[in-house]
């Protein structure tokens, strides 16, 4: 049994104090445990993940294309009013399943449209820009505070969709419009041949979500944003 | 295991590592920062994933994490100043997106879907003799053990005796005074010996 004090001198031994009054015994227990916790194996991850890594790192996502120049004083003032800054919540990044191919990557971040100085999150006005690669169909939703659906790509103006060897490369723009959370999904189907990942209702997150479920699609939260 | 033995063990795990850290310094001083993280990637994978598995207690989720840290690491590793040792950096950025995978899992389960705790590897005892059988056993019981800490009481053990940090370090890992975490951890050492008497250790 521990004895009801035996934090008391192991929190004097953990700063540094002598407790050699402590019995040999119980000070040997507790080095044992120490011991058994030094030694527990790691388990593996899947073979492959480093490959993956570096294989994200050798492929970026594209970066977002300037904004096209229309005079010279207009492209100037375009560039001093932007600022770009990268919020992503929770990226997804490629994992093998079981021979199903490879799990789609998506990115988000907040493109700044006005006070380029301002720190923090999200404002109205800037504009969410999500990025997303797979070697399937799949399909990138975002919601809005009260779980309504503010928009999906493919299926909206500003989401763009090439294909880039096996790939298809995602990208969907959306000016934030109101405060409160904004929540991204994707949904993907673990077949690679199938034609579309979400043949689903377009009606609220948790709507969307369970009929994705019943379906046997995957639906993950790519990011959360805060939008003040 | 006596003592020297154990200490032999770490030595033995260490070399490794800490060869192959140095070869990703040497790779990032020649300005070679994906081979840096190929390095490091051999050396501290494994431990970070472990370290993932055991606070996040899901396979899945572990590895998206793990893999999140090295593109991480590799984004700026340019800002690593020396001031602690590459394995201790990474854990600092493990343990930042550990935490980070927890709330986003926090936020999900309450709207979508529940996770279950991932069973960690063991050797099958099934075969071995009956010293690696108890060891097994032993093993499972403590990991089972560890899922019974918070997830910021299981991180500091952790980072204290798994991958043998000072508390300063730790301090900075995780965003607390050295006091506060003396403390957690010397609280949480005696949780641990009841839970495995509890499980029939008896040394």
């Amino acid at each position: 049994m521990s004895e009801p004090n035996d934090h008391e001198w192991l929190l004097a031994r953990e700063r540094g104090e002598d407790v050699s009054h402590v019995a040999k015994a119980t000070r040997a227990t507790y080095a044992e445990l120490e011991g058994l916790i030094a030694a527990l194996p790691d388990p593996t991850p899947s073979p492959g993940w480093k490959a993956r890594v570096l294989d994200v790192i050798d492929h970026p996502a594209p970066a977002a294309p300037p904004a096209p120049a229309r005079s010279k004083r207009r492209w100037a003032a375009a560039a001093a009013g932007v600022a770009v800054a990268a919020v992503g919540v929770l990226v997804l990044y490629p994992r093998h399943r079981d021979g199903r191919g490879v799990e789609p990557i998506a990115t988000t971040e907040i493109r700044r449209s006005h006070a380029p100085h301002r720190a923090g999150g999200a404002a109205v006005g800037d504009t969410l820009v999500v990025r997303a690669a797979a070697d399937r169909p799949i399909e990138l939703r975002v919601y809005g505070d009260a779980d309504e659906p503010l928009a999906r790509c493919p299926g909206v103006t500003g989401c763009t969709v090439a294909r880039d060897g096996e790939h298809l490369r995602y990208v969907l723009e959306l000016t934030l419009r109101s405060h409160g959370t904004v929540r991204t999904m994707l949904f993907a189907s673990d077949s690679t041949s199938a034609s579309s990942p979400a043949p689903i209702a377009f009606r609220s997150l948790d709507a969307d979500v369970d009929a994705a479920h019943a379906q046997g699609i995957d639906a993950r939260q790519v990011a959360i944003d805060q939008v003040q | 295991m006596d003592d020297a033995e154990l200490t032999l063990a770490h030595d033995a795990a260490l070399a490794g590592p800490v060869a192959e850290s140095l070869d990703a310094q040497a790779l990032l001083s020649r300005g070679d920062r994906r081979g840096a993280i190929a390095a490091l990637m051999d050396a501290h994978g494994e431990a970070v994933f472990g370290f993932c598995v055991r606070i996040l207690g899901d396979r899945a989720l572990a590895e998206d994490v793990l893999q999140q840290v090295f593109l991480e690491a590799h984004r700026d590793i340019d800002r690593y100043q020396g001031r602690s040792s590459l394995s201790t950096w990474l854990k600092g950025i493990a343990s930042h997106r550990c935490k980070d995978a927890i709330k986003a899992r926090k936020r999900r389960e309450q709207r979508l879907e529940s996770n279950e705790r991932a069973t960690l590897d063991v050797a099958d005892p099934g075969a071995a003799p009956l010293e690696r059988l108890e060891h097994a056993r032993l093993v499972v019981a403590l990991e089972d053990c560890l899922t019974k800490l918070s997830d910021d009481v299981r991180m500091s053990v952790l980072l204290r005796f798994r991958s043998d940090m000072t508390y300063e370090e730790m301090a900075g890992v995780l965003d607390a005074n050295a006091d506060a975490l003396h403390a957690r951890v010397s609280r949480a050492l005696p949780v641990l010996k009841r839970c495995l008497e509890a499980k029939g250790w008896n040394r």
